[in-house]
């Protein structure tokens, strides 16, 4: 049988990378937060340290260059997106450590948002 | 090769209690027979955990559901729940729950410290009594809440068998709606016992929790193997997401390095006259080059993101948890006096001197790989950059950048290729800004004790608040001071 769905582990790889784009997209546009240059700083450090953690869990040799860059701006509603995007997919086709990133973003929006 | 944990007890313990939390606000998306299947691993694994702990302190008895071991309760009920479950239908076989399995692997890594750093014989100080209690409050409270979330999640799915329930009283769901709703009331007792625990001990026994005292020499530590791996990864393997890792981390480096300074010209630590005169305006500049440059970083890493060397996210986020344990107070920046407290701010003084001269040399590291014509960069960055580079501020392209920055096939594949001229130009300038900003803050800073000039500086000043002392104490004060 021909099926045009990608099997459920293709689907989490595709999952983490538009994760991690969007990781990437909120650090770039870090600037853009309310508060201080500190405040600013520490978003852009937390999301990149989310970034690599996202990035260690795709497979060797999946990257993120043919993600296109999500079309929002604002660095906390890209957080938002990622969140959104790990909780819409079952936890079990995802690799190992999701609970401990999306435990880690979460605290992030939190303090963004605080 | 996996990394090495190097949480605490008490820290894992709030992990697996942070993930049983993480289960309430998804309740829609819980799958009630995953998480049956994995409960009796989550009980047995903290009733090990339990009975690794030293004596419980006597609990006064206060009603019915008051035992001073509820552990021994929940243990014993889930058991009869697991092996009345094998019989029926539902849940039966089939995947089990990850975060549950979490929370499992938490008390399994917490059981296997105990077990591994525990003093023979019965435990006779209070301080680990207190901290044992604590655990065995976290413990509860996680599994009251994983229980909570469970009994949510069996009656959303008694709720959806009961919607496919036929006319004539057919239930095609295995198990039916028996099961479940035996479950959901054996659970609901497994709640009451727990919840009895929680309610006299949660929060009040986590009062006296253990919790390390952030000590001096971890940010120095931390400021020394941060240098190390920064330089090693850019010198190695210069990535942009590399390269914006170590702006990003300098950035935060050098404001918190101004917050600590700031409280210790505050407290007369430093001298406050030079700190406000010469050092505050560069280094607030050195930050915000550094700043600049982790901004134009993250653009190509934005194309061109790769796994980052783990050591050196390891070591940008203990430099941050090192310095933020110092400076954040709650969820907002400490007040001097506070930061004052927490640790010897001149001997962090001398620490943070070096901060600066070494930020000096990895602007200079930064500078010579968008030099070296020899490092390359993913296409589709270089090409991003070489767009924005020739496109003016109302967005239309710059005359005569009608051709083509990067070769059409590199960009396709988003081969390595070197800087574009235009975007070397940039960058180079860039990276001299950056080098000149940080020479400047590193020159304004040599008035700074440094570490063995401010050690010896508090030693005297110890020394002469001790003199106040009656004779006895100074005595013994004067006899304990290593010589230099």
């Amino acid at each position: 049988m021909i099926t045009t769905t990608p099997p459920a582990d293709a689907q989490g790889v595709r999952i983490m990378q538009r994760v991690a784009r969007s990781l990437v997209a909120a650090e770039v546009h870090a600037v853009d937060l309310p508060g201080t240059d500190a405040d600013q700083c520490d978003f852009a450090v937390c999301t990149a340290l989310l970034t690599s953690q996202a990035l260690q869990m795709l497979p060797p040799g999946v990257t993120v260059d043919d993600i296109d860059a999500p079309a929002e701006r604002d660095p906390v509603a890209l957080l938002r997106g990622a969140e959104q995007l790990l909780r819409g997919h079952p936890a079990q086709d995802l690799p190992p450590g999701t609970a401990s990133l999306l435990g880690d973003l979460r605290a992030l929006i939190g303090r963004a948002t605080a | 090769m996996t990394r090495r944990d190097h949480r605490s007890v008490g820290e894992i313990l709030l992990d697996a209690d942070h993930t049983a939390r993480d289960l309430l606000p998804d309740v829609g998306d819980l799958d009630a027979a995953a998480m049956l299947r994995t409960w009796p691993e989550v009980v047995q694994t903290a009733a090990t955990l339990w009975s690794l702990l030293p004596a419980a302190a006597q609990v006064r008895a206060t009603g019915p559901h008051s035992a001073p071991d509820p552990i021994a309760r929940v243990a014993a009920m889930t058991a009869a729940l697991h092996r009345g479950s094998r019989t029926h239908r539902w849940p039966g076989p089939g995947p089990t729950d990850p975060r549950l399995r979490s929370i499992a692997d938490s008390f399994a890594r917490a059981a296997e410290l105990v077990d591994r750093h525990r003093a023979p014989g019965p435990a006779r100080n209070a301080a680990v009594h207190a901290d044992a209690d604590a655990s065995r409050a976290r413990i509860i409270h996680t599994l009251y809440i994983t229980t909570h979330g469970m009994r949510l999640a069996i009656l959303a799915h008694t709720r959806a068998v009961e919607a496919t329930v036929t006319p004539w009283g057919r239930i095609p769901a295995p198990g039916g709606l028996s099961t479940p709703r035996s479950v959901l009331s054996r659970l609901d007792a497994v709640e009451r016992v727990a919840g009895a625990y929680v309610s006299r001990t949660f929060p009040a026994a986590l009062a006296r929790e253990h919790r390390h005292e952030p000590y001096g020499s971890r940010i120095a530590t931390a400021v020394a193997a941060w240098d190390v791996h920064a330089h090693r990864a850019i010198v190695a393997n210069p990535t942009p997401g590399h390269l914006r890792l170590v702006a990003r981390t300098q950035e935060l480096l050098l404001g918190h390095t101004a917050v600590l300074l700031s409280a210790a010209a505050h407290a007369g630590a430093i001298d406050s006259f030079q700190y406000a005169t010469r050092l505050e305006q560069p280094l607030d500049l050195a930050r915000a080059t550094w700043g600049a440059s982790g901004r134009s970083w993250a653009e190509f890493a934005s194309h061109a993101a790769r796994p980052d060397s783990p050591v050196l996210t390891q070591a940008a986020a203990e430099v941050r948890a090192a310095l933020r344990e110092i400076t954040i107070d709650g969820s907002t920046a400490a007040a001097p006096e506070v930061i004052a407290s927490r640790v010897n701010l001149t001997s962090v003084a001398g620490t943070l001197a070096t901060v600066l001269s070494s930020s000096t040399d990895l602007a200079h590291v930064v500078h010579d790989v968008v030099t070296d014509p020899a490092v390359t960069f993913p296409a589709r960055a270089v090409n991003a950059a070489a767009v924005a580079g020739s496109t003016n501020s109302r967005g239309d392209g710059v005359p005569g950048s009608d051709a083509p920055h990067v070769n059409v096939k590199d960009l396709t594949m988003n081969r390595p290729v070197p800087l574009t001229p235009a975007v070397r130009a940039l960058e180079v300038g860039r990276a001299e800004y950056l080098v000149a900003a940080n020479q400047t803050a590193a020159f304004a800073a040599s008035w700074l004790p440094t570490f063995t000039a401010a050690t010896e500086r508090r030693q005297k000043a110890t020394a002469t608040r001790r003199s106040r002392s009656p004779q006895p104490a100074r005595a013994r004060a004067g006899a304990a001071a290593p010589r230099r």
